[in-house]
């Protein structure tokens, strides 16, 4: 005898590409250079990117990013960090975010692509901006990062790989994907702590995942078509 | 100044200008300096070489091992008038009595191209090292650049609707857009020098789609100035829908040769770029122009740094032999090559001159 079966809604069938002026708008962008011309800011803002720039980090700075507050952070190697904060600079910086929380999507700006001891700087980054760079590059190159970046699988994938390296099974794992589509969906409050606390017990990993679910019901329902 | 080849190699070798030189440690049979007429070791290729490890071996006709190896960035390294213990058995009873002190083995050899090779490499490091220390000045050029591009383009953008192309066009103050214009190159060509001192930045980002045709077109808007300077036309040819993944630094490839081809094409002449694309993502590219042409026996070395042949030396004093070397370190990143040919040969004003074309097919990484 046959059965209907409910048809499986997955995060991958719900994540649709978000339009670029949505995203552009939507995103959180951060620039990280002590040159306040290394980027047309002004101009980039004219088309409609939501930009922030910050000269220097310090510790507040560096924590805003550890939890997660941008969707892309691009950053200089020379000159974001006084040197009595760290002697590393830029690079330290980087290998500090993608220990604390690797999920951050890091892209390197940086003109120093000429020295050879750098080479880590771009290599360990999600991407890399030529520097200089004007407007038309520019604008070309973020839009094709916040189409990679910028949607819900892009979340889903990465909160799937934390699971997995915590040793979460698949069957846990499809149960989290069912309560965060139908509560997608169904367009309620979801308690992001309270979804993931039934599958993980690590409080820090689980403020991680928090913070990803957290961006991506805001991506969700800033840019979704879906009714 | 004597070469480095004659004040430190060892062995009996043919030097810079193709004469036979005496080896700072073994010196040359007296049968090579005065006997033999031939010097059939100054032409290596008349002698039957074998592969021996990483060197080529041959005995010339007068029994004597002739050995031929490459060490990067020079050319092939000939040493003659000795005798391999082990390969040569060619050589006279009494020339090995005679010449015992030019026996030599394979292995000896072979180290000797080791030793060279990792000193070159050496030096060539401590070279690079010293240019990125001069390039920290770059810093400030990159800022000033970026400066630079960002007022023009602000001043653009109070004119026109859009930075598409078609718009700037109608932009009635001709000198702001060619300081636009301009302003792009020496973003580009700022870009470009990365590549120089390291290669391996050419695969610093991830790949991204890039429309082929739309960025040869680009670079082909941009240099418009530097070609109608020397009344050139830069004409674009073919269609093309395709898209391949590619590095960034593919942008550099389009700016390289049509810079090349600007640089050595004679006045009043075409550029000719073909764009066309080959099954559903590959990219099939050609740069045509007319100008002096790479002889033969240069052909193989025109992507090598800092060599400019005989010929373009001649019709174009300035110039740094990196251009090509650089789109050949590129395309070597994204697993293509990038070929020369020439065709249409003719003399004019004394210099060998015809259609110089170069040509690559690129496909997704």
């Amino acid at each position: 005898m046959w059965k209907w079966k409910r048809a499986k809604v997955t995060i991958s069938a719900m994540s649709e590409s978000v339009p670029i002026e949505l995203a552009r708008k939507n995103s959180r962008l951060l620039l990280v250079d002590d040159d306040p011309e290394a980027l047309p800011l002004s101009l980039l803002k004219d088309e409609g990117y939501n930009i922030t720039q910050w000269e220097e980090l310090d510790a507040g700075k560096i924590r805003r990013v550890e939890k997660g507050e941008f969707d892309v952070v691009i950053l200089d190697i020379v000159g974001v960090v006084p040197k009595n904060v760290s002697a590393t600079d830029g690079f330290g910086v980087l290998e500090h975010i993608k220990r604390v929380n690797p999920e951050q999507v890091v892209i390197a700006f940086s003109g120093e692509t000429f020295d050879i001891k750098q080479a880590g700087f771009f290599e360990q980054a999600d991407d890399r901006l030529l520097k200089p760079v004007d407007l038309v590059t520019v604008a070309r190159m973020l839009d094709e990062i916040l189409q990679r970046y910028y949607n819900l699988d892009h979340y889903w994938n990465a909160v799937c790989a934390i699971l997995h390296d915590q040793g979460v099974p698949q069957s846990k794992i499809d149960k989290l994907e069912r309560r965060l589509t139908k509560g997608l969906a169904s367009r309620q409050q979801l308690d992001p702590s309270a979804i993931i606390s039934s599958v993980l017990n690590n409080a820090e990993t689980a403020a991680r995942i928090a913070v990803l679910i957290v961006r991506a019901i805001e991506m969700y329902t800033k840019t979704s078509s879906q009714p | 100044m004597k070469s480095w080849l004659h004040q430190c190699c060892p062995f009996p070798h043919i030097g810079k200008t193709g004469e036979v030189s005496q080896g700072v440690v073994i010196e040359l049979p007296a049968f090579c300096v005065k006997k033999c007429r031939g010097k059939e070791c100054s032409s290596p290729s008349e002698l039957d070489f074998e592969t021996l490890e990483s060197i080529k071996h041959a005995i010339c006709p007068h029994g004597f091992s002739v050995y031929a190896g490459t060490a990067e960035f020079t050319k092939d390294v000939i040493l003659c008038g000795l005798i391999d213990r082990d390969e040569n058995h060619s050589c006279s009873p009494q020339n090995k009595k005679r010449y015992r002190k030019n026996k030599t083995y394979t292995k000896q050899i072979t180290a000797w191209f080791e030793a060279i090779e990792r000193a070159q490499s050496e030096i060539c490091g401590e070279e690079d090292t010293q240019v990125a220390e001069a390039l920290l000045i770059f810093h400030d050029v990159r800022s000033a650049a970026s400066a630079v591009n960002n007022n023009i383009t602000k001043c653009i953008k109070k004119k026109v609707s859009s930075l598409l192309r078609e718009d700037l066009d109608q932009l009635s103050d001709k000198n702001l857009l060619t300081a636009y214009r301009s302003s792009r190159l020496l973003v580009s060509q700022l870009n470009l020098t990365d590549i120089i001192v390291n290669p391996k930045s050419a695969a610093y980002s991830r790949p991204r789609m890039i429309h082929v045709y739309e960025m040869f077109d680009l670079y082909r808007w941009i240099f418009q100035e530097k070609a109608r300077r020397k009344g050139l036309k830069i004409r674009l040819e073919g269609s093309s829908y395709n898209s391949p993944s590619l590095y960034d630094s593919f942008v550099f490839i389009p700016h390289a040769l049509i810079d090349n081809a600007i640089k050595y094409s004679l006045e009043d002449q075409e550029v000719v770029l073909t764009v066309r694309d080959i099954g559903r993502s590959g990219v099939c590219v050609s740069i045509r122009s007319f100008g002096p042409i790479v002889s033969e026996s240069e052909r193989s070395r025109i992507f090598s740094r800092r060599f400019r042949g005989r010929n373009a030396e001649e019709f174009h004093r300035s110039g740094t032999g990196m251009g090509l070397w650089v789109a050949q370190k590129v395309a070597g990143a994204h697993g293509f090559t990038i070929q020369y040919t020439f065709a249409h040969k003719t003399t004019l004003n004394g210099l060998l001159s015809g259609d110089n074309v170069f040509d690559f097919e690129v496909h997704s990484i």
